[in-house]
Parts: structure tokens; sequence; C-alpha cells
């Protein structure tokens, strides 16, 4: 079509040229949001942006756990238990009892840590000392990392 | 003095004689008159009074600098071609007393092994209580009452080159050495050489099966196929230099060294009250003593029960049908093989999305806060009251619910991808239409300008 | 945009780009682009589907580069962190694990087609040997990207693979060194396939592909002999071009529906893929790989390297004092050249009349093959699979056939020999591969 047919048809109904040809804009317009939309969220990196196998940020500041204390987090699919002996060193474990895979806590009374299930005891080193379980936990690697644009340093636990 | 030698010479019976020994003597690091002699062929003729030299090179005492002389007694210096050698290097005035009778064998070594300075020396931390203790046990009290046919030192601490009761003396080796008859994965073996020899025991009238029945338990196999050394074997249970089989009252004390939590709790039960009165050995009434299996769900007494198969030990007292006991033994039995099969219900679901690809990692690790359940409520069955169980069993149960949710959530996941594949086909029909629209149109006006018409 | 802005040569923007980077000339060259309409014109859509498909893989790839971290410690954990936790990363992967397949089917077809309507004629030698480059550098793209997620059945895979190189005599040892980076598959392995699969070979292949692309523009689409036009050729742009993208959005359809549906269950049932091409185990990640795990039962090679596997599994230990496994090297590296040399041996089908060259290449070539014929018969009549003997003898009597009728040809009329050969190959491939998938 040349222009001046163009500006002749203006205000009367589509040929079926045009119709052809929106439809097909439409077609491959559609076609290419239906390949940048996921492009787009695949490129946005997701909540988490590394394995979790081999390393976790921890969801609580350094500063929050304080000496002769110990919580459980998560490692992958597995608990983990980080401490803080009295003496304010931090360490990292696998909070999974060698004995039969229970979950261990810490036992600031006797600043060791515990496997309820059959009263197993391990010392701060990891060290099976008593009860039931055979081998020490797995010790993880421990490092902190200041916080960026916020106070205080972010716990890392890697595996050794 | 010369029956004392007899005697040492008809205890330490010929054993294997090596060719080296009867050939030229050999001259050992530090050597002396007894070594220059004792293998000497030419002058000692008897190879049982050979055997020593050989085997104190490989001895924890020798080791340690000890010689002849300092368990022996006598002169280890001196002129071996001397004619009064003999005499000099066997002087009483110089303390020599020979190979102690088997009666006598505590006391010899409990000169140094039970001499706080003497052991200290070596090793400031070394126990020092082994003979007395050994005094308490059994084998102690038979053999102050003179039967020598019972375990002393030797028995355990010797070699054993054929495999018999009888022990050499000479060659021993540390605790911790592999090769000693009473390192750990030995020590059952070493008792065994006595206790399951049917007619060595015939007189004592104690069974000879334990070795066998212990050998097929959960401890053995802990400790061979699981190299796990604080396993327990016979020592562990019955004390090794003062061994005796624990009281019946005693036994929750003994298993609890290790099973601390599930002792407490029996402890705590009305069953230890119940099992004292009747003089039941606790613990191994249900879990046995020498051949202990892995506990399961089913060792509890239930409804409906099961047929065909051997009765529990609950049987024993509880066999009337309108016992509370199988009411509350039921309970249990059913909370535990309902948390357990709740959970294998969970595994299989978070599985079925795993292997379609979907992330399940949050519901694997919620699962094993329900597998803690489980195992915290097997342990609560100890105390036998069924609320305690169904408790443990009910926080288990919530939380494989919400794992097995968690993993049906990912395989949702999974099948939005279906709905994602027919729309996508549909989006991609449509482009096709579109594009098929747009050839068949193109193509007229191509034929249309090969005809020779104008190009619209 | 009014129309007083327009220009004789279109929008502003047109001017601008055409002034600097001479755009119209480009557009006049594919604007004059013609694609002949005849009964085989359907065969000349494989090359433009192969080009998509190389182009989803490139993609795709990039793609998976933002988040694949090489390393034998990190590797798997990175594609597993791609399929589940990355937002449509399960698609990706997926689409460029089942795409490579689709590529290496399509890039085959379109290998076979333009050996059969003898497309490789003068002037389009370099084309076809540009062409057999490419095929052969998809072929590595293929088994250096196979090891990268690091899971077991790929470590196995390379490990039986890499070892096929070790039957050349003199250099096979340090030929499967080089390619292993070491003498065992490691992460040093791994290190070297990946700088192969994202760098090395995406470089030679633009080279080869720009090359291929010029000389196909160059020369246009090649007509076969004796084939009857049905009218003038179509301009390839709108019309083809329309009609590839048809294709395109085809295969598309086709890729997501097999990426989907593959991992349930009944589409087994519902499609006879499983048989031949098992889409199952190019979506599952499965288990990492450990070196010092022994192999599982049944590992094969994916199926466009079963032929390969197949027929060096079914040689004897010893051929006439030669080393089975040096004998199927040999054999296969005597096939590739010949593919090479294809068009140089086929004088007849640019209509020039035998030279020397393709005479003594083309004798040897055929008591080539019927040796490989009685050797098949030989070792499989020995071996007790009659089935294999008789297809030895088969193969043999379809060379003498051919020969014959070479022989016997009246003069001027069009040699069949090496479509004959052709066709031989093909059969052999074929049979190959069902065997090894049904075994």
């Amino acid at each position: 079509m040349t222009e001046s047919d163009k500006e002749d048809r203006r205000g009367s109904p589509p040929t079926r040229r045009e119709f052809v040809d929106g439809l097909l804009t439409c077609a491959l317009g559609a076609t290419a949001i239906a390949v940048a939309f996921p492009v787009a969220g695949y490129i946005v990196p997701p909540d988490a942006p590394e394995s979790q196998d081999a390393s976790v940020v921890l969801p609580f500041a350094a500063e929050e756990l304080l000496p002769n204390s110990g919580r459980v987090f998560r490692f992958g699919n597995e608990p983990g238990l980080v401490l803080r002996t009295p003496a304010g060193e931090l360490r990292a474990f696998s909070a999974r009892c060698t004995h039969l895979s229970c979950t261990v806590q810490y036992a600031p009374e006797q600043s060791r840590v515990s496997c309820a299930c059959h009263g197993g005891w391990f010392d701060l080193s990891g060290r099976n000392v008593a009860g039931p379980p055979p081998r020490p936990l797995p010790a993880f690697v421990v490092n902190l990392r200041r916080r960026a644009g916020g106070e205080g340093h972010d716990i890392v636990v890697s595996r050794a | 003095m010369k029956r004392l030698a007899i005697a040492a010479l008809l205890f330490f019976a010929p054993a294997t004689s090596t060719p080296a020994q009867d050939a030229a003597p050999a001259p050992a690091a530090g050597a002396s008159t007894c070594t220059t002699c004792h293998a000497d062929a030419a002058r000692v003729p008897d190879p049982a009074q050979r055997e020593p030299v050989a085997a104190f090179a490989d001895d924890i005492h020798g080791a340690r600098g000890l010689g002849c002389h300092d368990c022996h007694g006598g002169r280890p210096d001196g002129d071996p071609s001397a004619p009064d050698a003999v005499a000099r290097a066997h002087d009483p005035a110089a303390g020599w007393h020979g190979a102690p009778a088997p009666a006598d064998v505590p006391e010899f070594c409990g000169r140094c092994h039970s001499d706080a300075s003497m052991m200290g020396r070596y090793n400031p931390d070394a126990r020092i209580d082994q003979v007395a203790k050994y005094r308490t046990s059994v084998h102690g009290q038979k053999l102050a009452e003179g039967d020598t046919r019972v375990a002393q030192c030797l028995s355990c601490h010797g070699r054993h080159p054929d495999g018999t009761p009888r022990a050499l003396a000479h060659g021993m080796r540390a605790v911790s050495d592999p090769l000693s008859p009473v390192h750990p994965p030995n020590v059952a073996t070493t008792c065994a050489r006595c206790h399951a020899h049917a007619a060595y025991m015939h007189e004592y009238g104690i069974p000879t099966d334990q070795f066998a029945d212990w050998s097929q338990s959960v401890h053995a196999a802990q400790l061979f196929e699981q190299d796990d050394l604080s396993a327990p074997t016979c020592n562990d249970c019955h004390g090794n230099h003062g061994a005796h089989p624990p009281g019946v009252e005693d036994l929750s004390f003994v298993c609890g060294t290790c099973h601390l939590r599930q002792a407490d709790l029996f402890r705590q039960s009305t069953m230890k009250v119940a099992f004292d009165e009747m003089g039941l050995g606790e613990c191994i009434v249900c879990h046995g003593n020498h051949r202990i299996g892995t506990p399961g769900d089913d060792m509890l007494f239930h409804e409906p029960l099961p047929a065909g198969r051997a009765p529990t030990a609950c049987w024993t007292c509880h066999a009337r049908a309108e016992d509370p006991a199988l009411a509350a033994s039921t309970r249990m039995w059913a909370g535990l093989t309902g948390l357990d099969a709740r959970i294998v219900a969970a595994k299989a679901v978070i599985h079925e999305a795993g292997a379609k690809g979907m992330p399940v990692g949050d519901a694997e690790y919620r699962l094993s806060g329900a597998n803690d359940a489980l195992i915290e409520a097997r342990a609560l069955v100890h105390r036998f009251v069924a609320d305690d169980v169904t408790g443990a069993v009910a926080k288990g149960t919530a939380v494989a619910d919400d794992a097995e949710a968690l993993g049906k959530s990912a395989l949702d996941d999974f099948f939005f991808r279906h709905r994602w594949l027919a729309v996508s086909l549909l989006g991609i029909a449509f482009v096709i239409l579109a594009l098929v629209l747009k050839v068949r149109q193109v193509d007229r006006r191509w034929r249309a300008s090969l005809a020779g018409g104008p190009r619209r | 945009m009014t129309s007083s802005s327009r220009g004789p040569e279109g929008s502003p923007l047109r001017r601008f780009l055409d002034e600097r980077l001479g755009l119209s000339a480009l557009r006049d060259l594919i604007g004059h682009k013609q694609v002949p309409v005849h009964r085989h014109s359907f065969w000349y859509y494989w090359g433009g589907m192969a080009l998509f498909l190389f182009l989803v893989q490139v993609a795709t790839g990039i793609l998976l580069l933002l988040y694949y971290r090489p390393g034998p410690t990190e590797a798997w954990e990175s594609v597993q962190f791609i399929v589940t936790r990355v937002r449509w990363g399960w698609l990706v992967r997926s689409l460029h694990s089942i795409s490579a397949n689709l590529l290496m089917l399509v890039v085959l077809v379109h290998l076979g087609s333009v050996f059969f309507l003898r497309a490789y004629r003068r002037p389009r030698e370099l084309t076809w040997v540009t062409g057999l480059g490419l095929f052969f550098l998809f072929i590595t793209f293929g088994f250096s990207g196979y090891l990268l997620p690091w899971n077991e059945l790929a470590f196995f895979a390379t490990s039986v693979g890499t070892e096929i190189p070790r039957a050349i005599p003199v250099v096979g040892d340090f030929l499967v060194r080089l390619v292993r980076g070491g003498p065992e598959v490691t992460g040093a392995t791994l290190s070297r396939f990946y700088g192969l699969h994202v760098a090395i070979l995406p470089a030679l292949t633009t080279v080869a592909l720009g090359i291929h692309l010029a000389l196909v523009q160059k020369h246009g689409m090649s007509v076969p002999g004796g084939v009857r036009e049905k009218g003038p050729p179509m301009p390839f742009l709108p019309n083809f071009l329309l009609r590839d993208l048809i294709g395109w959005f085809a295969a598309l359809a086709v890729l997501i529906t097999i990426i989907v549906l593959a991992p349930t269950a009944p589409f087994g049932a519902l499609f006879p893929f499983d048989a031949l091409f098992d889409p199952k185990h190019l979506l599952e990640l499965g288990e990492k790989a450990d070196p010092f795990a022994s192999a599982p039962v049944g590992i094969k090679p994916e199926w466009y390297f079963l032929f390969m596997f197949e027929t060096l599994k079914a040689l004897p230990a010893d051929v006439a004092g030669l080393e089975g496994e040096l004998v199927g090297v040999l054999a296969f590296g005597v096939g590739a050249l010949a593919l090479f040399l294809v068009p140089f041996l086929d004088r007849g089908a640019s209509g020039l009349p035998p030279s020397r060259f393709s005479r003594l290449a083309g004798g040897a070539l055929a008591l080539f093959g019927l040796a490989m014929c009685a050797l098949a018969t030989w070792s499989m009549a020995h071996a007790g699979r009659w089935l294999g003997a008789a297809a030895g003898v088969a193969g043999a009597a379809w060379i003498l056939g051919a020969l014959l009728l070479e022989c016997r040809r009246p003069p001027g009329s069009a040699s069949r020999l090496v479509p004959a050969f052709g066709w031989l190959v093909v059969a052999f491939l074929v049979g190959m591969t069902v065997v090894g998938r049904l075994s």
C-alpha cells in the first residue's frame, strides 16, 4: 500500500491485510512478552541468592548470641547448632546427634551440648563425652561479616 | 624352689618353638646374663624356658626398659660362662623367685601394679586398684579358695598362641594395642576362652552361651561393623578386674551408664518397684542380657495380639485380657506405629515432589522434627505411662502433618507447570494461526505480482 | 510519524542507520534471496530449524551461565539451585537439555537430506565441508555439555566415552590425557569441558556458521538434479521466512510439551518416545557424581553416540592381530573422512567424469566397506548372533549389488553409487542405535 492509499483509507474499517498484520503483530508481541517475562524473572536473583548446601547466613545477628548460649539454625536440609562459648568464641556444628540423628541443644548450666533423646553429651568442641553418641558432631566453619548498611555482624556458617 | 620351677615348667607348656631360638644365642638389646643363657639352646635345652626371650621383645614391660630381674629378681649381670653363673643369677638372696604359681600371679603383678609411686613413674594416671578389685571378683574369690582354673592376670593379659585357656606371660601388650587380648574388640573372645568352653565350665554350673548370644547383639554389631570402640562388651557390664554379674536391682544403673534417659524413666516407673519385689532383672526382662537386639514398637503388648508370634515378656504377668496394662500398652503401640506411618507417608509425598524436581528442602527439614518426636516418644515408653507417649506422639504428628503439607504444596507447584503448558500451547497455536493467515496473504500477493499486476 | 518527514528511503531512523551501517545493502541481499519450489522443497526448512534450535541453545546457555558454577564441589549444587530455587530455572535448564537433543536430530535430518538430494555438488563443496564441520562441533558441544551438571550418569558416560581414544596406537594414551585433563575424569576434566563448551566451541561455531550461511547466501538453494520446479522460486522474505517461523513455533511447542509432560507417568504410554528417546533422564538431575563409587549398571551414552558404543561393544577383542577397539576407532575415522570427501568422490553429481582420485578413493572405500561387512559377519557368527551375521551379509550384498549396477550403468546416466553407500550407512547407524536402545 502506498502512503496516499493509507491516507485515503483513514477512518474506514480495516482491510483484511491490516487485520492479518495486526493479528500477527499481536501474536509476535505476545510471544516477545511471554519470553521476556520469564527471562526477567530468571535474571532477578532468588531470595536466597546462593545454594544453601555449602554455606548459609544465619537469620540473627552475631551480637544477639550471648556467651554461654546456643541456637539451632537451618543449614540446607539439616539442623545446625551455633553456640558462643563462655569465653565468647563462636562455634558451629551439625545439630544431628551422631547416635540416632535427634536434634541436639545447648545446655547452659553445663556449658555442654546435650541430646535429649538418650542423654548424649558433647563438649564445646563437639566431642562426644558421655552417653550413647559414638562420634563427635561434625564441625562447621564460622565467619563473621559486617552487615551492609545495618549494625552488627552476620554469622556465615559453611561446611568444613 | 625346684617344685616351683617344675610347676612353672608345667604351667608354661611348650608352645610353638621357633628355629631361630634353637640356633645361636640372639644378642638382644639390653642383653643380660638372663637372655644370654635363656636364648642359647645349648645352655637351656627346654624350649619353654627359651620362649620368653624372643616374646619379650614385643612386651610392653620390655618396651619400658624393664628386664627379667625386675619381675623375677636375681642378678642380670655377671659372666654366663662362669661355673657359678646359674647360682649367681638365680640367687634368692638377690630376690630371685622364679615364675609364680597361678594362685600367686595377682600378688606377683601387684608388687608393681598396686604400687602408686612405682606406677606413677611410668604413667602418672595409672590405676592401682586392679588387684584389690580382682580380689572382690568371682575369679578372685575362687582363686583365694584354691581354684587355680579361674582367670587371673595372665589369663586375660597374657598371650594365647594356640587359643587355649592357658596363657603365656611374656609378650604382653597394652590395652590400646589392637593385638592385646583385652583390646575392646578382642575382650569378648578372651572371656569366651573359658566362658564359652562347655567342658571347662562344667563344674561351675553357669551357661556357656553368652558369647554366642552377644555376638549376635546390636552391641557386637556396633563394635565390629561400626568400629565403635565404646560399644559395650563383657567388661562394660560385668566389670573387668572386679568382674561379677550385676545385681538384679542394679541393672538399670549398668545399662544406664549409656542409656541414661531410659534408665532414669524406668526408675521413675511403677515397673521398677514391681520388678524389684519379684527379683526380676529390670532392663533384661524385655531386652535380654547378651543377645540384645534392636528394639521395635512390636515389643509393646498390644491388641490385636499378633498371631503366631512369640508373646512378649509382658505376657508373663499381664496375660489377662482385662488387665489395664493391655489397654495402656496398646495405646502406646498405636501411637508409635501411627506416628511412624505418618512420617513414612509424609516422606513419600516429599520424595515424589523431589523426584519431579521441586525444591523440598523446607519439607525435609520440618520432617526431621517429627523424627525427633518419634524417638522421644519411644524413650518415654520406659515410664510405662500411656499419656506420656501419646503426648509426644501428638506433637510429632503435628510436625509430620506440617511437613507433608509442605511437600504437597511443592507438588502443587509442579502441577502449575501443567497449566502453564496449556496456556503456552494455546498462545503458540494463536501465533501459528496468525502466521498461517499471513502466509496465505503474502502468497496471494506474490502470485498476483507474478501474473503481472501492480504490487499493492 | 508524519508523511512530510518520510523520505524515499523511509523513516529518519532508517536513513540514519543506513548511512552509517549500510543496512540497505543488507536488505537488498536478503531481499533478493529466493527459494525454489518443487516436490523436495520440504527439506529446505531443516537448515533453518537447526539454526533456530542453535539460537535457543545459545540463549538458554547464556542464561544458565548466570548461575552455573564449574568445579566438582559446586557444579551439581549450582544446577540443583537453578532447577529448584531460580524462578523459571527449571524451564531454562530443561529447554537447554531437551533442545540439544532435538538439535542433534534436526542436524542429522538436514545432513541426510543434503546428502541424498546431493546439494553438495559443485559449487557447494565448501558449504558441505563447513556444514560437516558444524556437525562435529555440535557433537562436541553435546559431549562436553553433558558432563557439566556433574551427575552420576554424566560422569560415567564421560569416563566411558573418553576411554575410546586410548585404542589409537602411539598417541592414544596422550590423547586421553589431553581430553581428560589428566589420567582420570576429575574436576580438571570438568574445567576443560567447560572452557570448551562456553568459549572454544562457540568461537569456532561462529566462524564456521558464518562461512556456512554466507556460502548458502552466495550460492542460493540447490535444486536436486532432474527435479522440475513448480513455477518461479518463492521470495525468501517474507514468504519462506514466515513458513520457517511456523516451523520454529511448532518446534517450540514440541519442546515445552516434552519438558512438562515427560516427568509425569503416563507420558511414556502416550508417546513411543520412551523406546527410542527417554527424556526423563535429561530432565532429572539425579545423584551427584562420586568418582569412587562403582559405575551404575547399564550405563549408556546419549542416543546419538549409541551407534559407536554398540559397535565397539560388538567388535571382538582381536581382529587379525589388531585390537578390536582400534579397528572400530579406525573405521569411524575412515567414515568421517569419507563424509568430508563426498563432494569430491561423487563427481557424477557435479556432471564431471570420475577423476583418478575419486576412482582410487572410491574403490578403497568400497573395499573397506566390504571388509567391514565381512568382519561383522564373521564376528557376529562367531558370537552366535545370527541376526547380526545376516546383517553383515546383507551389507556386503548391498555393496556388491551397488558396484554391479554401477558397472552396468548406461553411460550418461546418473551414478547412484554414493547414495547407495549412503543408505547403507544410514541403515547401519539406525540399526546400531536401535540395538543400543533396546538392549
